[in-house]
């Protein structure tokens, strides 16, 4: 590994330190261990669609596990991870502490980034095991619903977990963004909540016309198109929807705005 | 033989944070090798924008920075290796412990975790590593703040009212760090705003006023400085006759009927003004000599005041 590879890591070990004793590692935990909870109570108790003669019940079970995720949570846990991660800095007022070290200012900027992301990454991971685990284990409880028939799609699963955190990307640059330009946790938090109520607006009300103009709504729009509805009403190029291109403009054009405030930035 | 290199100079530095409002006027400093730079001035003098400036936190305006003869904007990596700074209150993460403070700056300078115990130790608070810093009263965070600042070992320490809110027994540990460390050979740069302190232990003193240098050279010249301005009173049967006798001479304050304060370049000048007083009728019964000390020369070079 040659120097700059290797002070990257130590960056991101840094900053890794920095997480210990703080919530985001719970929160990253129990986000994806809430959702699957969530999800056994529902199917336990009452999801007929599941129990259809001759069809693998996987594919149902995990479309529309990757359709509830992506519509209804993946975006209040996303603002939250991203506006956490940035706490502990702002707490500590550290920026004048490591912009004054001999070390490139974007080393920060990145690394914390990348935190992000492997967080969120990490989450889905939680979400993605934790998921086929409970449809296993719903395979007992409720042997009407054939799992143990059946094989699980992991392959399928795991592409279709891809494309909605693919699509979640150009929020976490946006709030990344956010939270360093403010420095707080309010203001992210509030443009986030305020985010996510409009992209269910959106979602409610069916204008997709409208909502792919709006980074909030492109995961909800991947669920919609990978999920039980299977709509696919979105613009599919080199394998990715339309959206999760849009997602991953907007999150280098943010990330990127964000990296140039701060490098030019005086640290008062 | 050639006069090493400053550690730092600053040649008319000039910032504001905005148009209007100009922080650093023309600002000229320069901090010799192994010395203990005493920074001095009021609050809101520019002490802490001069350091910022100094770390390349702030972009001046106008003017350069120079830290071991580079240019800090055009070699600020290479230059920051070879600093250690503690501005204002300490950066700490305060729901780790001191430990894993300096185990994050280790990480991102490329350092042994041996390193930790060593400068630990320097601070005397090796018995408090394993303890949340939130834990920590205001003279542990403060020390803990030097040891991350002193991790790389480097050539020049630069502390920002490294003393402020501390109590005596803090500012004492402090002090002895710092002396501790010149005698090792760094080099030392020292803002505050408290004279006494840095009287204590700086070799070379600045003082900033409204942003621009108002003195700068060694305590001693700052003493001589202090001597030249010599203040007395004197307790005199009437000082309505003052007046006619010194007749404009000298520049004199009268407090009451028996007593005046008046200025003097030397006091040589003394046995001659008592016999003048003394010819023109004026009953001298004591003369008081007036404390010009440095603090006082302090507030005098910082405010409006002629000396």
């Amino acid at each position: 590994m040659n120097i700059s590879a290797l002070s990257i890591v130590r960056s991101l070990r840094a900053d890794t330190i920095k997480l210990k004793n703080t919530p985001i590692f719970w929160v990253s935990l129990l986000g994806g261990l809430f959702v699957t909870g969530l999800l056994f109570l529902m199917h336990y108790f009452s999801v007929e669609e599941i129990n259809k003669p001759d069809t693998n019940p996987w594919d149902f079970y995990c479309g529309f596990g990757v359709t509830f995720v992506s519509i209804l949570l993946v975006i209040p846990f996303v603002v939250l991870v991203a506006s956490s991660v940035m706490l502990p800095e702002h707490k500590s007022e550290s920026d004048k502490y490591l912009y004054s070290l001999p070390l490139p200012k974007g080393r920060f900027y990145f690394s914390k980034l990348v935190v992000i992301l492997g967080i969120i990454a990490t989450t889905y991971l939680i979400f993605f095991i934790a998921h086929l685990l409970v449809g296993w284990i719903l395979g007992f409880l409720r042997p009407e619903y054939e799992f143990h028939q059946y094989a699980p799609q992991i392959a399928d699963f795991a592409w279709m977990l891809g494309h909605s955190y693919l699509s979640v990307l150009g929020v976490v640059g946006l709030h990344y963004w956010l939270s360093v330009r403010w420095k707080n946790f309010i203001i992210p938090m509030g443009v986030g909540l305020c985010g996510y109520i409009i992209s269910v607006m959106f979602s409610i009300t069916g204008r997709s016309d409208l909502a792919i103009f709006f980074p909030y709504s492109y995961p909800a729009l991947i669920g919609n198109a990978l999920g039980v509805e299977n709509s696919n009403n979105l613009i599919w190029w080199g394998g990715l929807a339309n959206v999760e291109w849009l997602s991953m403009a907007c999150f280098v054009v943010f990330a990127v705005i964000g990296f140039i405030e701060e490098s030019r930035r005086n640290i008062k | 033989m050639t006069t090493p290199p400053s550690i730092i100079t600053l040649q008319n530095l000039q910032f504001g944070y905005t148009k209007k409002q100009q922080v650093l006027r023309q600002l000229n400093l320069e901090v010799p090798p192994e010395s203990i730079y005493g920074f001095l001035g009021p609050n809101g003098a520019g002490k802490s924008t001069t350091i910022r400036t100094i770390l390349g936190l702030l972009k001046p305006q106008g003017g350069q920075v120079r830290l071991f003869d580079q240019d800090v904007r055009a070699h600020r990596l290479s230059v920051l290796k070879r600093v250690g700074a503690l501005i204002e209150s300490p950066s700490l993460y305060k729901h780790l412990n001191g430990y894993d403070n300096l185990r994050i700056a280790c990480q991102y300078l490329n350092l042994p975790k041996s390193r930790i115990d060593e400068v630990l130790e320097m601070v005397n608070l090796q018995h408090a590593a394993q303890k949340k810093v939130k834990q920590y009263s205001t003279g542990m965070k403060q020390r803990l703040g030097l040891a991350i600042a002193l991790l790389n070992d480097p050539e020049l320490l630069i502390l920002d009212e490294p003393v402020n809110g501390l109590d005596p027994t803090g500012i004492i540990e402090i002090r002895n760090i710092i002396k501790e460390l010149h005698a090792r050979g760094k080099t030392i740069f020292l803002s505050s705003h408290i004279l006494s302190e840095i009287e204590k232990i700086a070799t070379r003193v600045g003082i900033i006023k409204e942003g621009q240098m108002v003195f700068q050279g060694t305590v001693r010249e700052l003493e001589q400085l202090k001597a030249s301005n010599l203040s007395i009173k004197m307790a005199v049967g009437d000082t309505s006759k003052v007046k006619s006798v010194l007749n404009g001479k000298l520049s004199y304050h009268i407090e009451d009927r028996h007593l005046f304060e008046l200025s003097l370049e030397d006091r040589e000048q003394i046995p001659g003004l008592i016999r003048q007083l003394v010819d023109g009728g004026v009953e001298v019964y004591e003369v008081i000599p007036q404390r010009n000390d440095l603090e006082k020369l302090f507030i005098k070079l910082t405010s409006n005041q002629t000396i």
